[in-house]
C-alpha cells in the first residue's frame, strides 16, 4: 500500500504546485505587461522631449521603475536616431549613473547580465565602455562576446578594430556578428583592414576584401584587385564581388580574365561585378556563359547582360540557342 | 493462474514500466526545455534581431510554399509572406496541379505575367505547366505544375530557389513578422554548423488574422482545438526544445523549417514516396552527415512561431493522426540502419527508438496495457493497489507533463492572456489523459492497421525498402555535373496517379 | 493638396511605435500637423481622404509595404502629387533603387537624424 500512497500523494502534491506556479505567474504576468505597457505609454513624451525637443527637456525625477522603463526607452530610441538625439542619450545616460550601472552589470557572475549589460552599453552609446568591451571580446560566455562585439560597432569604436579582427579570426565571434561591427565603426575601418589584406589566412583575407568592398571608396579598388588572382578561391570570389561593389571600372580586364576561373563561384562573382561596370567589352565576355555555364555562373551572367544592356539581353534571348537564364532575364525586362 | 493470465500480467506489468520510462524521458525533455527557455527569455534582451536584418551580409532565404486547391487563402498568404521582416527574400508558390483557380488568384492579386524560369536539374518532378513572374513584386515566383504531391512540389520550388536557404511552409500557415529572422538566426551566427532549424506550430484556430498575420491571439471555442493547443505546446514546442537541446531533433516539421538548400539537393530533395516527408528529410539529413563524420548542428528554435489550423472535427483529426503514424513509420523503416546504431549518435540511440517505442508503438503498450490492466483489476486479477499505481504512473504522470508544458509557456511565452484562457488550458491537461490520450492511441493504432492493410502499398514497401536502404533518393544527381535546363517536361519520377498534397506530419 | 490649410499636413506611416513618435514629434516641433498610420492600409486610407502635402513612408509595414503603397500612390489620379520620402532601415542599393523606381522622391535610412528628416521635408515642401 504504501508506494502507491507515496507515488500518488506525490504525484498530487507536484500537481497541485505547478497549478498553483502556473496561476501565480498567469496573473501576476499579466498585471506586470499591462503595468509596463502604462509606463512607456507615459514616458515616451517626456523621452521624446529629452532626446529631440527644442531644447531638451529633462525629465521630472523618476521612480525607481520609471527610471528603468525609461531608460528601456532611451535604448530604444538609440538604435532608431543618429546624431543629436543619440548625443543626449548618452549624456543622460551618463549623468544618470546608468553607464555606470551597466560596467558593473558587466562584470556579474551571471552570463546573461554581462551580455545584457555589453548590448545595452552599445545602446546607450557610452565610449568610455570601449575598453571594458574590448576585454569582454575575451568572456567565456559565446553570447557575451558576441554582445560585446556589436556593442564596439555599434559604438564606432575605430580603436577596437584590431581587437575584432582578432576575436574573429580565434573563432571567439560569429562572423556576421564581427564583421557588421566592423561595418558600422565604418570607413575608418578601412585602413586597418588593408594591412591584413596579405594575411595567411586565406579567410582573413576574403574577409578584408569583402569588407573593403563594402566600406572603402573607389581609390581602395586597387589595394584589393591583386587578390583576383589569390591561390585560395574564396579570396577570389570576395575580390571580385568587391569590385563590383566599388564599381571598379579599371578591373574590368581582370574581371573579364576571372569569368574563365575553373572555379563557378568565382566565374558567379565576376560576372555580378562585371553586371554593374558594364562595357562592351564585359557584355561580349558574358553573353556565351549565360548561355552554357553551369547553373550559377550563367544565371549571374545572364542577369548582369540584363543590367548592363537591357536591350541587348532581349535580343540575344531570341536566338534559338539563348539557354534558359537569357529567356529568363529577358522577360524579367519586359515585366 | 493459467498461462493466459500469466501472459496479460505479464502484459501490464510491461506496460507499468513503459509508462514510468515514458514518462521519465518525457520529464526530463521538459527539464531540458525548462533550462532553453530560461535562457531564451535572458537572450531576447541581446539577441541581435536589428543587426542581421540591417547587415548587407545576411543571406538570403526562399521560401517555399507548396499549394494545392489553396485558392481560399493563398493570396492574404503571399502577400504576409512578402512583407515578412527580412532583408532578403524571394517567395515561391508551388501550385501542385490545383484545380480550384489558386494560380488565378495568384495572377490576378500580383498581376502576373507568364514568363520562363531556369530551373536546377538535380531533382526530377511532375511536369511544370508554367511558371510566372509578378510586375509588382520582384521576388515573387508562382509555378503552376502537374499534381505530384507535397514533396514533389517542394522539389520543383527547391530547383528553382535562388538563395542558398530554403524556408519551407504550408500555404495556409501563418508566420509572424519577425518568424524568419527568427528561425534564421542560429543560422546566421554558425552557418558552417548549422543545417537546419525549425520552428515552433501554433494553434490558429480562434486567432484573430488579418491580412494574413495572427493580431490577437485566442484559444479556439472547439474543444478538440484547445485539446490541441496544449498538445501542441507539449509535443511541439517543449519536446522537441529538449530534443534540439540535446542534438538529437528527429524531425523539423514541414510547416516551418529552415534549410541550407544546396545540402537539401545534396541529399537528393525530398521523398515522393512518403506522406511524411518531413520526417524522413531529417532522418536523411542527420544521416548523410553522421556518415561524413561532419560536424553538423540541426536545432528547433521555440521563440518563432507559425501558426496554422487544426483539425476540429473527429473525422478531420483521426486522419491526419493516422498518416501521421504512416508517415512516422515509412521514415523509420527507410533509416532502419540508423535505429540503435552508435554511429548515428543521439539521433540513433536515442531519438528513433524513442519514436518507435513511445510513439509508433504507443497503441500497443499504453492503449493495450490500460485495458488489460483495467481488464485484470476488473476480473480481480489485479489487486486496486496495483491498479491505482498504474493509473498514478500513466495519467498521473501525465498531467504533470502537461501542467509542466503549460508552465513553461506561461514564464516563457505568455501568449494566451485573455481572462480564463490559461484557466482552460490547466482544465484540458487534466483532462487529456482521461479520454483523448487513448483516442490518440486508437488512431494510432489504425495507422498501424492501414499500413498493413495496404498491402500491396505494404509489399512494394518492403521491396522498396530493402532497395533504396543504402543510398539516397532516385532522381539526386551529382551537383557538380549540373546543367541548367528549360522548364520542359521532366522524366516521370514518382509512380502514377495524382496525390493530394498531404500536411506536415511526423511525431509530436 | 488643398491650400487654406494652416500648417501643412504630413503623412507619416511606421508600425514601430518608437519611429512613429520620434517622427511625430520633431515634424509637430517643427510647425507641421502629422497624421499617423501604423500599416500600410491605414496609411493608404488617410492619403486618399486627406490628401496630405507629404509622405513619410516606412517601407516594412504590415498588410501594405511602403514600395507598394508607394506604386498606389502615384497610381492615383488624386494622391499622385503627394511627395515620398522612404524611411527605413532596408537599405541596401537594391532597395533603394526600388524605392525610387516605385515612385518615391527621397529614400532616408534608419537610424535617421530627425533634424535631416526635417531639412528633407522643408526643403521638399518648400519647393512648392
Amino acid at each position: 500500500m504504501n508506494w502507491v500512497v507515496l507515488v500518488g500523494a506525490a504525484l498530487l502534491v507536484a500537481n497541485t504546485a505547478l497549478v498553483a506556479v502556473i496561476a501565480a505567474q498567469s496573473w501576476y504576468g499579466v498585471r506586470r505587461l499591462r503595468g509596463h505597457d502604462e509606463l512607456v505609454a507615459r514616458l515616451r513624451r517626456p523621452a521624446v522631449e529629452m532626446v529631440d525637443g527644442d531644447p531638451p527637456a529633462e525629465p521630472p525625477p523618476l521612480a525607481r521603475n520609471e527610471a528603468r522603463v525609461f531608460a528601456e526607452l532611451l535604448a530604444r530610441y538609440s538604435r532608431q536616431v543618429r546624431g543629436g538625439p543619440q548625443e543626449r542619450i548618452v549624456a543622460y545616460c551618463e549623468a544618470h549613473g546608468l553607464v555606470d550601472q551597466e560596467l558593473r552589470r558587466l562584470e556579474s557572475r551571471r552570463a546573461w547580465r554581462r551580455a545584457r549589460a555589453a548590448f545595452t552599453l552599445g545602446d546607450f552609446g557610452a565610449r568610455r565602455a570601449v575598453p571594458a568591451l574590448v576585454r569582454h571580446l575575451d568572456d567565456r560566455s559565446a553570447e557575451v562576446r558576441a554582445a560585446a562585439c556589436r556593442s564596439l560597432g555599434n559604438l564606432g569604436a575605430v580603436d577596437a578594430v584590431p581587437a575584432v579582427i582578432d576575436a574573429r579570426v580565434a573563432a571567439r565571434v560569429p562572423g556576421a556578428v564581427a564583421k557588421l561591427a566592423l561595418l558600422d565603426i565604418g570607413p575608418a575601418a578601412v585602413a586597418v583592414l588593408i594591412t591584413l589584406a596579405d594575411d595567411e589566412e586565406p579567410l582573413v583575407r576574403a574577409a578584408v576584401v569583402q569588407l573593403v568592398g563594402l566600406l572603402g571608396g573607389a581609390a581602395d579598388a586597387a589595394a584589393i584587385q591583386g587578390r583576383l588572382s589569390d591561390p585560395a578561391a574564396p579570396v577570389r570570389v570576395a575580390t571580385a564581388t568587391a569590385l563590383g561593389r566599388l564599381g571598379a571600372r579599371e578591373a574590368r580586364d581582370d574581371l573579364v580574365t576571372a569569368l574563365a576561373d575553373r572555379v563557378p563561384g568565382v566565374r558567379t562573382a565576376a560576372a555580378e561585378a562585371l553586371g554593374g561596370i558594364g562595357g562592351r567589352q564585359a557584355v561580349d565576355a558574358l553573353l556565351p556563359l549565360a548561355r552554357t555555364d553551369e547553373f550559377e555562373p550563367a544565371r549571374a551572367a545572364a542577369e548582369a547582360v540584363a543590367r548592363a544592356d537591357p536591350a541587348l539581353v532581349v535580343r540575344a534571348a531570341e536566338a534559338p540557342d539563348a539557354g534558359p537564364h537569357l529567356r529568363e532575364a529577358a522577360g524579367r525586362v519586359a515585366l | 493462474m493459467s498461462t493466459l493470465e500469466s501472459a496479460l500480467v505479464f502484459y501490464s506489468h510491461a506496460a507499468f514500466v513503459y509508462y514510468v520510462a515514458f514518462n521519465a524521458i518525457y520529464l526530463v525533455l521538459m527539464v531540458l526545455a525548462s533550462l532553453e527557455t530560461g535562457e531564451e527569455v535572458h537572450r531576447r534582451t541581446y539577441l541581435g534581431l536589428d543587426e542581421a536584418f540591417r547587415s548587407p551580409l545576411t543571406p538570403g532565404i526562399s521560401v517555399l510554399v507548396p499549394a494545392f486547391n489553396e485558392a481560399a487563402v493563398i493570396v492574404p498568404s503571399v502577400r504576409s509572406l512578402l512583407s515578412l521582416h527580412y532583408p532578403r527574400h524571394e517567395v515561391i508558390v508551388v501550385s501542385d496541379g490545383s484545380t480550384d483557380g489558386t494560380v488565378a488568384a495568384l495572377a490576378q492579386a500580383f498581376d502576373l505575367v507568364a514568363t520562363p524560369v531556369a530551373a536546377r536539374d538535380t531533382l526530377a518532378t511532375a511536369a511544370v505547366r508554367a511558371t510566372y513572374l509578378s510586375r509588382r513584386y520582384h521576388n515573387l515566383v508562382v509555378v503552376d505544375k502537374d499534381n505530384g504531391g507535397r514533396s514533389d512540389a517542394l522539389n520543383a520550388a527547391l530547383c528553382i530557389a535562388r538563395h542558398p536557404y530554403v524556408c519551407v511552409i504550408d500555404a495556409d500557415s501563418l508566420l509572424e513578422e519577425d518568424s524568419l529572422l527568427k528561425v534564421a538566426k542560429p543560422v546566421l551566427d554558425a552557418p558552417d554548423l548549422l543545417v537546419a532549424t525549425g520552428g515552433t506550430i501554433r494553434v490558429a484556430n480562434g486567432c484573430r488574422v488579418d491580412h494574413g498575420r495572427v493580431v490577437e491571439v485566442r484559444l479556439p471555442t472547439n474543444r478538440l482545438a484547445k485539446m490541441q493547443v496544449l498538445e501542441y505546446l507539449r509535443a511541439f514546442l517543449d519536446s522537441r526544445t529538449g530534443w534540439s537541446r540535446l542534438n538529437a531533433l528527429g524531425i523539423i516539421s514541414g510547416a516551418f523549417g529552415l534549410f541550407h538548400r544546396p545540402l537539401v539537393e545534396l541529399v537528393g530533395g525530398y521523398w515522393t514516396e512518403t506522406v511524411g516527408e518531413d520526417f524522413e528529410l531529417t532522418l536523411r539529413l542527420h544521416r548523410h552527415l553522421r556518415e561524413r563524420d561532419e560536424p553538423y548542428r540541426i536545432a528547433f528554435v521555440a521563440d518563432p512561431a507559425c501558426w496554422t489550423e487544426v483539425p476540429e472535427s473527429f473525422g478531420a483529426l483521426a486522419r491526419q493522426r493516422r498518416r501521421w503514424q504512416r508517415g512516422a513509420w515509412e521514415g523509420m523503416w527507410r533509416h532502419r540502419r540508423m535505429m540503435f546504431n552508435p554511429r548515428f549518435g543521439a539521433v540513433g540511440l536515442l531519438a528513433m527508438p524513442y519514436f518507435l517505442v513511445f510513439e509508433f508503438l504507443s497503441p500497443v503498450f499504453a492503449l493495450g496495457g490500460l485495458i488489460v490492466t483495467a481488464l485484470l483489476f476488473a476480473l480481480g486479477v489485479l489487486t486496486a493497489t496495483y491498479f491505482i499505481g498504474f493509473i498514478a504512473v500513466s495519467i498521473g504522470l501525465g498531467i504533470l507533463l502537461s501542467l509542466a508544458a503549460v508552465t513553461i509557456e506561461e514564464f516563457g511565452y505568455q501568449r494566451y492572456r485573455r481572462r480564463g484562457e490559461v484557466a482552460q488550458l490547466v482544465g484540458y491537461a487534466i483532462v487529456e489523459g482521461f479520454g483523448f490520450h487513448q483516442l490518440h492511441n486508437v488512431w494510432r493504432l489504425m495507422g498501424c492497421v492501414d499500413l498493413l492493410r495496404g498491402t500491396t502499398g505494404w509489399g512494394a514497401q518492403q521491396r522498396r525498402g530493402f532497395e533504396t536502404e543504402a543510398e539516397p533518393v532516385p532522381g539526386a544527381l551529382d551537383p557538380a555535373l549540373t546543367r541548367s535546363r528549360d522548364p520542359e517536361p521532366a522524366p516521370d519520377a514518382g509512380p502514377g496517379g495524382p496525390r493530394p498534397a498531404p500536411r506536415a506530419g511526423g511525431g509530436g | 493638396m488643398t491650400d487654406g490649410r494652416e500648417q501643412p499636413v504630413v503623412l507619416a506611416a511606421d508600425d514601430d511605435d518608437d519611429v512613429l513618435e520620434l517622427v511625430t514629434f520633431r515634424l509637430e516641433r517643427s510647425g507641421y500637423t502629422v497624421l499617423q498610420a501604423h500599416d500600410g492600409e491605414e496609411a493608404w486610407t488617410l492619403a486618399r481622404a486627406e490628401l496630405p502635402d507629404l509622405a513619410v513612408l516606412d517601407v516594412m509595414m504590415p498588410k501594405l509595404d511602403g514600395f507598394e503603397l508607394t506604386r498606389r500612390i502615384r497610381a492615383d489620379e488624386a494622391t499622385r502629387r503627394i511627395p515620398i520620402i522612404l524611411l527605413t532601415a532596408r537599405a541596401q542599393d537594391p532597395d533603394v533603387q526600388q524605392g525610387f523606381d516605385a515612385g518615391a522622391d527621397d529614400y532616408l535610412r534608419k537610424p535617421f537624424s530627425p533634424q535631416e528628416l526635417r531639412a528633407r521635408v522643408q526643403a521638399i515642401l518648400g519647393r512648392r
